[in-house]
């Protein structure tokens, strides 16, 4: 279980994250709903200590992060985070190299289903080829945790409905996932729990499936009481 | 420690490329300076000796003898020298910034590496080191063949041939980068290496603040520059001269293991605790 | 593997390329021919005292080397930490750097401001504060070892005055019974009449008061005429001496009119006389001297007790020995100098423990530097050496050797 407690965030004077507090279970999907900017990246980056938090605590398992933390639980952000010059073969041999979880035979399965070529080069990857590779960076190491970076946004439809394929695969079965996202139709079946963030704050953290069976609404519905009511 | 050598790997890896390129510009402009000068040499005998008739002695009484000084003060043989010099100064910012700018965050992936995050400080380090005792070594290794090339081009009475040692032994600019002996070698090349240091301090300082960082940055660099001095300064101004001066380099020594420890504790501390992607 | 191999290359590179340099370098000769002292005539042990400084010059190398009796040596052979508190440059301050370290800190030593005999080391310099506009902030700082119960007695003295001095330094320290005795030289320049001054303090080591306080002589610049007072001083300024001894000349700059190379001034000693000063009465001698050596060359030796004269001529060099206490000549030596032309210039001459030392080398001719050691008390040559090569192929054919300091250790 990640578990965020009481988390502040500051830029300056401003306070961009108030008392953020939430948790994600291993074998289920969780989704950060906001608007842009609302500080959904920053609190994945503050879980993977990639940015200081004025206050508050972040547990993984109940451990505070350390480096073998990183074993545990992977990040996959909008944008690759291998070096453009490197083929992608290139690039799987480096995840190897320094992951124990690296998965090999798994990373393998995602070039055939994604389609990849491991000779490519990254920079000649087209964008949603991109967004797939990063992802096979990701999902291929046997970690319990994934976060999730809007891994939709500017994909082609093939790519995005590929990309939506692997969420009810047994690449994600078993595992937590933290996932953020302004397009929520795409995944919208897919979603065990959904943390609403406004103003800095929490605004409503729901089970999908609960809410479903005593309200009666979805994500959506809650969604426009939000940020438009 | 296995990850460290493979981070050091990977780092050198990255600028292997340009760094081959590099190595060879100077091998190129080094050979082509000695045959450009032995060239220019060997025309001034020439025509000393069949146009103006001098006897071969009293060309010799005039222009003396050419050695690797000649060709060492010619920009062909400084100018590279220089460049890597430059290259070197200018990726030990790069090798940082590489990762952070542009839209591929490699950063994001360093800092999330399963291993100390000052590993990959140490990995950056020891890449500049690398890059810098390479040039070094190469220079000793191709001086020989520059020589060489200078046997062959200039009758051995003509010339006086000098070991690598012998010729930086009177060039104080290039006894600097190539000092002549172990101990001087250890000192110039620690004071760099420290320096190396500071800088990676001042540049998390920098990724951790973004312009509030640059303040702290200039602050520490003040902080241990001072530390490093402080033998010195004390010295000057408080003890009259109590140390004699090889008690003076090894307090300074120890400054400077201090500044380099306190360097490396505090680059620890913002990459663990106030990095920014 | 295949990844690493660029990595591999680059370390090996650096562990050959500058393990080998600097293997070479520990082990390389120097790159000067192995000097020695060629005993011609007389006891090899009478030059085992000598270190001769030269500056080398071959087409391969260019430096100072230092030349014993044994062989020769040059920085390298010191180790890094001693080359750095500059032991090469001395051999007493190497000695006493070595023997009495902890009383040597912050001292400065250029010879004739420290004195040493069998049971003391002392110390005078003076400082002042260069920061202060005012002249006159000189102060003395005074320290004696006990070398026995290795005490230091350490004192300071602001040094009083009327009138503005503006350069003051040491000249000589002698220790008399329980007395430290300080010779000075006070310089005020004014426009045109620059004023020189040797001047004794006298300070009571067991009160550390200054007991004594006296003008030996005072000279002014007058005109084209320039006063000198100058301490004879080329000896050695370490041990006890009976005598201090000055110099005073009068020198006038004679405009020389040259067409071809333009006018220049040429100095003409207009007066020239010694000051003897007796440490034991604290009071003034007046040399009878022989007008055979007033007339002399100048005299720059001394040992304390002895005057030493010279008088170069093509045959060699002429030693007069006049004994102050006497006051008459002990002796007269002529010593037979091959390629004697420039004897004057060239040669280094130093007395110490009653030797008088020749060091001669003709930079222009391919003669041997060659050494001649004699005795003070009685005149006689007792020692004829050369500096030569221990394996004479190792001299190249071009090469060039000046002498530029002799020491006796």
């Amino acid at each position: 279980m990640i578990e965020v407690k009481n988390m502040v965030k500051k830029f300056g004077f401003k306070k961009v994250l108030d008392d953020v507090s939430f948790t994600a279970e291993k074998g289920q999907i969780t989704c950060l709903i906001g608007v842009n900017g609302v500080g959904k990246t920053t609190i994945m980056n503050a879980i993977m200590n990639l940015t200081p938090i004025n206050g508050g605590d972040i547990l993984i398992d109940g451990q505070k992060l350390n480096k073998h933390t990183y074993e545990k639980v992977t990040f996959i952000p909008d944008a690759i985070t291998m070096l453009p010059q490197m083929k992608i073969g290139e690039a799987m041999e480096f995840m190897s190299d320094f992951y124990d979880s690296w998965n090999e035979a798994r990373a393998n399965d995602m070039i055939d289903f994604f389609r990849l070529n491991k000779n490519d080069r990254i920079n000649t990857l087209s964008k949603g080829n991109t967004a797939k590779a990063n992802l096979l960076m990701g999902l291929a190491l046997d970690v319990d945790y994934v976060l999730m970076d809007e891994p939709f946004s500017g994909i082609d439809m093939f790519s995005r409905e590929q990309i939506a394929n692997v969420f009810t695969s047994h690449l994600i079965e078993d595992r937590g996932v933290i996932i953020t996202t302004h397009e929520i139709q795409d995944i919208e079946h897919l979603i065990d729990k959904a943390v609403l963030l406004d103003n800095g704050t929490v605004y409503r953290s729901f089970d999908v499936e609960e809410l479903r069976e005593n309200e009666g609404k979805s994500i959506v519905d809650v969604m426009r009481e939000v940020y438009q009511g | 420690m296995k990850r460290y050598v493979k981070l050091v790997n990977f780092e050198f890896n990255r600028i292997a490329k340009v760094y081959a390129v590099l190595l060879g510009i100077i091998l190129t402009s080094q050979i082509i300076g000695v045959m450009i000068t032995a060239n220019g040499y060997l025309k001034k005998a020439d025509k000393a000796m069949n146009e103006d008739m001098m006897s071969k002695a009293e060309f010799l009484q005039m222009y003396g003898q050419m050695d690797f000084h000649n060709i060492a003060y010619s920009i062909w043989f400084i100018g590279p020298i220089a460049l890597s010099v430059a290259a070197v100064a200018f990726y030990i910012f790069l090798i940082w910034y590489r990762d952070w700018f542009g839209k591929n965050t490699f950063a994001y992936r360093l800092l999330t590496l399963p291993t100390a995050r000052l590993n990959v400080f140490f990995a950056k380090l020891t890449t500049i080191v690398l890059m810098t005792f390479g040039f070094i070594a190469f220079q000793f290794i191709i001086y020989p063949i520059e020589s060489t090339v200078m046997k062959w081009m200039v009758p051995k009475d003509f010339r006086i041939d000098l070991t690598f040692h012998e010729l930086t032994q009177q060039m104080l600019d290039l006894g600097l980068l190539y000092p002549t002996e172990p101990m001087l070698f250890l000192l110039h090349y620690g004071i760099g290496i420290i320096a190396v240091t500071i800088l990676f301090t001042v540049i998390l300082f920098e990724r951790s603040f973004r312009w509030k960082g640059i303040i702290f940055g200039v602050i520490y660099s003040a902080v241990a520059g001072i530390v490093i001095f402080l033998p010195l300064i004390l010295q000057e101004f408080l003890l009259n001269g109590y140390f004699y001066p090889s008690e003076l380099i090894r307090l300074s020594m120890l400054a400077g293991v201090i500044v380099l420890a306190g360097s490396i504790a505090l680059s620890g501390y913002l990459l663990n605790k106030k990095i920014r992607i | 593997m295949n990844k690493y191999w660029k990595s591999i290359l680059v370390f090996t590179m650096i562990v050959l390329g500058i393990g080998t340099f600097y293997a070479q370098s520990i082990f390389a000769s120097g790159g000067y021919p192995d000097f020695k002292i060629k005993t011609i005539a007389g006891d090899a042990k009478e030059a085992e005292a000598i270190q001769v400084r030269a500056h080398y010059s071959a087409p391969k190398y260019e430096g100072s080397v230092t030349i014993t009796a044994n062989g020769t040596s040059d920085m390298n052979d010191l180790t890094f930490w001693e080359r750095l508190d500059g032991m090469i440059n001395n051999p007493d301050y190497r000695r006493l750097t070595t023997d009495y370290r902890q009383f040597m800190r912050g001292k400065y030593m250029w010879g004739q401001n420290m004195y040493e005999d069998d049971d003391h080391l002392a110390y005078a310099d003076i400082h002042y504060d260069f920061r202060s506009f005012q002249a006159g902030n000189f102060n003395f700082n005074i320290a004696v070892l006990d070398k026995e119960n290795d005490e230091t007695n350490e004192f300071t003295y602001d040094v009083k005055d009327d009138r503005a001095i503006n350069h003051m330094y040491v000249e000589s320290v002698e220790k008399v019974d329980d007395e430290l005795k300080v010779f000075t030289t006070i310089n005020r320049y004014s426009n045109g009449s620059d004023e020189h001054e040797i001047r004794l303090y006298i300070f009571d080591l067991n009160t550390q008061d200054l007991v004594d306080v006296k003008t030996v002589e005072s000279v002014v610049d007058e005109g084209e005429y320039d006063a000198y007072l100058q301490m004879l001083r080329e000896s050695d300024t370490l041990k006890p001496k009976d005598y201090v001894v000055f110099r005073r000349e009068l020198i006038e700059h004679k405009v020389v009119e040259d067409e071809a190379n333009g006018n220049y001034e040429e100095p003409h000693t207009v007066e020239s006389d010694l000051i003897v000063y007796n440490l034991k009465t604290d009071e003034l001698e007046t040399l009878d001297m022989p007008k055979q050596l007033e007339e002399k060359a100048r005299v720059n030796l001394f040992d304390g007790k002895n005057l030493y004269f010279t008088e170069a001529n093509d045959t060699g060099l002429t030693i007069i020995t006049y004994s102050i206490k006497d006051q008459n000549i002990l002796h007269e030596r002529h010593v037979d100098i091959d390629h004697a032309e420039n004897v004057e210039e060239y040669a280094h001459l130093t007395v110490q423990n009653d030797r008088f030392y020749i060091n001669y080398n003709q930079p222009e001719s391919n003669q041997l530097p060659t050494i001649y050691i004699l005795d003070t008390e009685t005149g006689d040559i007792v020692y004829e050496g050369n500096i030569v090569a221990k394996t004479p192929a190792d001299l190249p054919e071009d090469y060039s050797f000046s002498i530029f300091q002799l020491a006796v250790q």
